[in-house]
């Protein structure tokens, strides 16, 4: 083995005692930071859970509600024009009275639009607002409308085109016959008409109705009940035409879900990919909630009706 | 408590949709192309330690001297192509009565540790664990000190060669963690300045720790080598390899949360 | 002497395969969770037609925390005509009684079963019991320092609308994080263990572990498998495996998030750790050949499976390790390749951070959106070994309840937390 003296060692420019403190340091250093955090203690509190969370469709305009009505809690009386109040605790917000009747479609800007009674969107080329839309009564919408939020304490009659870019609350009837956006959540507590494209994230009503409506109790000759769940890992496709088909349970694929004809599930459709309802399907049954979720997308196609809620995490879209 | 469920967060332009998503689901927007391209280079740079183990050891020692008195570097052929350079510095043999004192206090270390109250329980395992293997090594040179196998010579070369073997695991560790996190060019680059940092560290920490541990061999005799080994080796190379993976982390975290951009829901 | 040397030396190959396969599991979850597709669970889905569930509580002297859980479980939006909550109260000597008796006079829907006789103590032997009564076809359990927000029961029992889901597991998230070294520490190790290594066995479907506690259950399924085994410490990790085996599955719901309170000293972890290691190792001497037949599983199942099942030997067999290495040391065989300290190394970087690697554990606190603490991974070098040792003893108890069939007692983990009256 070659062992060649190559380099006769110079004068050590440390002392030992030098050299173990370096090596100390050297150790301890790594463990710095985290000593510095330990005692500093600066993120240290537990993970935070909102222990008071349920999935609720009607969040966001029930929680808005309940901020607008403490702020204007101390308004004496509600008049025209503009105010200025205090939605939390830490945002001052403008807002833009109306009493009930027609409103003049313009762009509002940062304003909060409340309109107190039973009013038209008519006049005008478009209704803009950057902030939320409250009516106190029933609302029709003539002009094209662009609102961050829009929160009806009646019903709503959409003729125009609407664009939510968040959410929609509407406590009565919804009726969608132009083209629209219904934002990230529409809610509606009675029930929804859609007879134009729309798209959507989620949808919560008694009953989503696309298109024609359908007398989904009038059951044709001789219909096929399945009973029982559908469950496959490939997809589902499920069409019939000329005889009823009733499943009494629930349709759930790791695949695409393409669902057509005269079919009646009275529970859930549930897909890890994308949903397709057309052409006369339904899902649930009155005065139940079922569901219709697509994680990366839903399409509903000419006639569907839907009790309850549709949710996907893609895309939304309605088709008629 | 605030809400950590799909909160919904306020934009400045009230077209765009900005949704702040929650814990559960989210996920980045990994640009897997630079994640290859970190693993294939980071890949490239361990491959090349390993292959350069004669030059990284003739650097190593080098820097090595200046913290040593009256020593020499010499190499030793470990295959027919390859030397491996080292500081030619003398260990000895413990003398009896200091094998007896190391056998009784790494006996009482072991039952005493458990005595102590004001250490923790992880730290007087880690305590009686390095007294264990004192005891090993004290019984060894008690019973069969001739046969003890090593010379510092022996000991720097296998030294040596496990620093090249931490030095060429750092980028694959660290690339492979950090790639994870390649949503961006900038973030690309940090990567590798972060891995830089931690071979730089491991460079001078290795050098100082080389010294050490021949002076420790040196005073001490070759009865500590076990525990150099044991204890002062790759184990303790960890800390300073999650350090820094765990400042960077940190500091990324703080910033890369507020950019939706980097993120993307469930799929 | 040759001949040990070389088998030494097998060992020590295997040992380092080995954990660089487990090294590669852990990545392989790690790039999955942070980028790649979620699965989700069934939680988007609003029904009205729900299943009636009984919520079992497993009692054992929790005067401390009683009130909690249950002030929790009557906030749930959960109908209450279609829940029952059963408190069981496991021969506790202290308040546990009173408490859980002045609840059930105040809410029809809490039936306490007490269990003061002569029956044998502990969880399974309490869960059977209580499964004797209970009406609902879906069992919840939550141990009793959990405290569930008021939607998770929904949350949970929702997944059920599946035929498949045998069993769902919720998330833990430690409440009492600042308190001390140890509970910090945990809490991110808890952060690897659901926001990264759960999370990624559901979405490659692989075998997320059914936890025992914020999870629930169908009870024909149980029922068919003749209860809980009470010969098993680890009953949570004994029902996963025979759920898969059965053909079921195990849906983990990342969003189904619950305080726990983790142990605050390292005597009552290292008890802890000892016990769920000897539950665990206890339920790989019992399924590992049922694993390998079953025709149920994938292949990548069988696979995770089994690293699963070993997940609390691998320690003891690190251990075994160092000895070995120690033994090769002595015997001058480190000469050639420095093949302990490569194995050191490896050993470390998987095990740094414990039961999840520091990178896993990197990853799930950026995803929960932390930072600083993060800067505390350094810190579990130092836990390292006291993790290695614990579990090791709970492998060789398990060795040993095996070889002399000797019957496990259960203790359960201290409690930390004040009672607060109500």
């Amino acid at each position: 083995m070659a062992q060649d003296r190559e380099i006769q060692g110079e004068s050590a420019t440390m002392t030992v005692l030098e050299v173990m403190l370096i090596f100390i340091l050297l150790l301890i250093a790594p463990f710095s930071f985290a000593l510095i955090e330990y005692y500093r203690k600066k993120d240290a509190q537990q993970l935070d859970i909102n222990q008071n969370y349920s999935k609720d469709p009607a969040y966001f305009g029930n929680s808005f509600m309940k901020l607008l009505n403490k702020s204007l809690e101390h308004v004496a009386e509600r008049k025209e024009g503009l105010m200025e109040i205090e939605i939390s605790s830490k945002k001052k917000e403008r807002l833009l009275f109306f009493s009930k009747g027609s409103i003049i479609g313009k762009d509002y800007g940062d304003y909060i639009v409340v309109i107190d009674g039973y009013s038209k969107i008519e006049e005008g080329d478009k209704f803009i607002s950057r902030k939320e839309v409250i009516s106190f009564g029933n609302l029709i919408i003539r002009i094209h409308t662009k609102v961050r939020a829009l929160l009806v304490k009646g019903g709503l009659r959409v003729e125009k085109p609407l664009e939510i870019t968040r959410w929609m609350h509407v406590e009565g009837d919804c009726y969608i016959m132009n083209n629209s956006d219904l934002g990230i959540n529409c809610y509606c507590k009675g029930m929804l008409y859609i007879k134009a494209g729309c798209s959507f994230k989620r949808i919560f009503a008694k009953s989503i109705i696309v298109g024609m409506k359908r007398e989904e109790e009038t059951l044709h000759n001789d219909p096929v009940y399945i009973k029982g769940t559908l469950r496959s890992k490939e997809g589902l496709n499920l069409k019939v035409y000329g005889r009823e088909t009733i499943i009494e349970g629930n349709v759930i694929s790791d695949g695409d879900i393409i669902v057509e004809g005269s079919v009646w599930i009275k529970g859930n459709i549930v897909s890890n990919n994308c949903v397709t309802l057309m052409r006369g399907c339904v899902v649930g049954e009155y005065g139940k909630i079922k569901s219709v979720v697509g994680k990366k997308g839903v399409k509903i196609v000419s006639n569907a009706k839907i009790y309850g809620y549709i949710h996907t995490d893609g895309e939304g879209v309605i088709e008629v | 408590m605030k809400s950590m469920g799909l909160g919904v967060g306020y934009s400045r332009s009230f077209e765009r949709r900005v949704i702040h998503y929650a814990r559960h689901g989210r996920i980045l927007n990994v640009n897997k192309l630079l994640v290859f391209f970190q693993i294939v280079i980071c890949f490239i740079i361990s491959l090349v330690f390993i292959l350069n183990i004669e030059s990284i050891s003739h650097v190593f020692v080098s820097h090595a001297i200046y913290l040593i008195k009256d020593v020499s570097v010499e190499n030793k052929e470990i295959t027919n192509s390859i030397r491996v350079f080292y500081i030619k510095y003398d260990g000895r043999f413990p003398s009896i009565y200091e094998v007896i004192i190391y056998i009784f206090s790494s006996v009482v270390g072991i039952f005493l540790a458990k005595r102590i109250k004001f250490i923790s329980q992880h730290i007087i395992i880690y305590i009686q664990f390095l007294f264990f293997i004192l005891l090993c090594s004290s019984m060894f040179f008690y019973f069969i000190p001739y046969k003890f196998p090593y010379d510092s010579t022996t000991f720097s070369v296998l030294y040596i060669l496990t620093q090249v073997l931490i030095f060429s695991f750092i980028p694959a560790v660290l690339g492979l963690s950090l790639a994870l996190f390649n949503v961006s060019l900038t973030l690309f680059l940090t990567n590798f300045i972060v891995i830089g940092i931690a071979l730089i560290y491991s460079f001078v920490f290795g050098v100082v720790r080389y010294v050490v541990m021949l002076f420790i061999l040196n005073k001490f005799s070759y009865i500590w080598m076990a525990n150099l080994f044991f204890n002062l080796g790759p184990l303790l190379d960890m800390i300073y390899i999650s350090g820094v993976y765990s400042i960077y982390i940190s500091i990324i975290s703080d910033r890369y949360r507020k950019f939706t951009v980097y993120w993307r829901w469930i799929y | 002497m040759d001949i040990l040397i070389f088998l030494l030396k097998v060992y020590m190959f295997f040992l380092m395969f080995m954990i660089m396969l487990y090294i590669v599991r852990h990545f392989v979850f790690t790039y999955n969770r942070i980028c790649g597709e979620q699965r989700t669970s069934y939680h988007d889905v609003m029904d009205n037609d729900l299943p009636f569930v009984s919520v079992f509580i497993p009692m054992h002297n929790e005067e401390k925390v009683a009130n909690y859980i249950l002030d929790a479980l009557v906030e749930q939006v959960y109908p209450k005509n279609m829940m029952e909550i059963i408190p069981i109260n496991d021969h506790s000597n202290d308040r546990t009684k009173d408490i859980l008796d002045d609840y059930a006079s105040k809410y029809s829907y809490i039936k306490p079963l007490h269990r003061l006789g002569d029956e044998p103590r502990g969880k399974p032997y309490a869960l059977n019991d209580a499964l004797k009564v209970a009406k609902g076809e879906i069992i919840v359990i939550y141990d009793a320092d959990y405290i569930p927000p008021k939607g998770q029961l929904r949350e949970l029992v929702i997944n059920f609308i599946d035929p498949e889901v045998g069993a769902v597991m919720g998330r833990v998230v430690p409440i009492n994080t600042p308190r001390n070294l140890l509970t910090r520490l945990l809490d991110l190790e808890r952060s690897g263990g659901y926001q990264v290594d759960q999370q990624a066995r559901y979405n490659l479907d692989l075998i997320p572990q059914y936890g025992g506690t914020v999870g629930g259950f169908r009870k024909s399924l149980i029922l068919d498998f003749g209860g809980f085994d009470p010969r098993v410490l680890a009953e949570d990790t004994d029902l996963t495996f025979k759920i898969y085996l059965a053909d079921y599955r195990v849906v983990y719901v990342n969003k189904a998030e619950c305080y726990e309170e983790a142990p605050e000293s390292w005597s009552v972890r290292a008890r802890q750790i000892r016990r769920w290691s000897r539950g665990h190792n206890q339920v790989l001497f019992k399924h590992i050949l049922p694993l390998l037949r079953s025709e149920n599983l994938s292949f990548w199942q069988k696979v995770d499976g089994i690293l699963l099942l070993f997940i609390y030997m691998v320690p003891f067999l690190m251990l075994l390790g160092f000895l070995d290495a120690l033994i090769l040391f002595f015997s001058g065989e480190m000469e050639i390749f420095p093949s302990f300290l490569a194995l050191s190394f490896i050993m470390a970087y998987n095990s740094f951070g414990n039961f999840a690697p520091f990178f896993q554990i990197g990853v799930a606190g950026f995803l929960d959106g932390v930072s600083q603490r993060l800067r505390l991974l350094p810190l579990f070098y130092f836990v390292f070994l006291f993790n290695l040792w614990y579990t090791s003893l709970g492998f060789i108890d398990a060795l040993t309840d095996l070889i002399t069939r000797r019957r496990a007692e259960w203790h359960k983990t201290e409690r930390f937390r004040e009672n607060q009256r109500r």
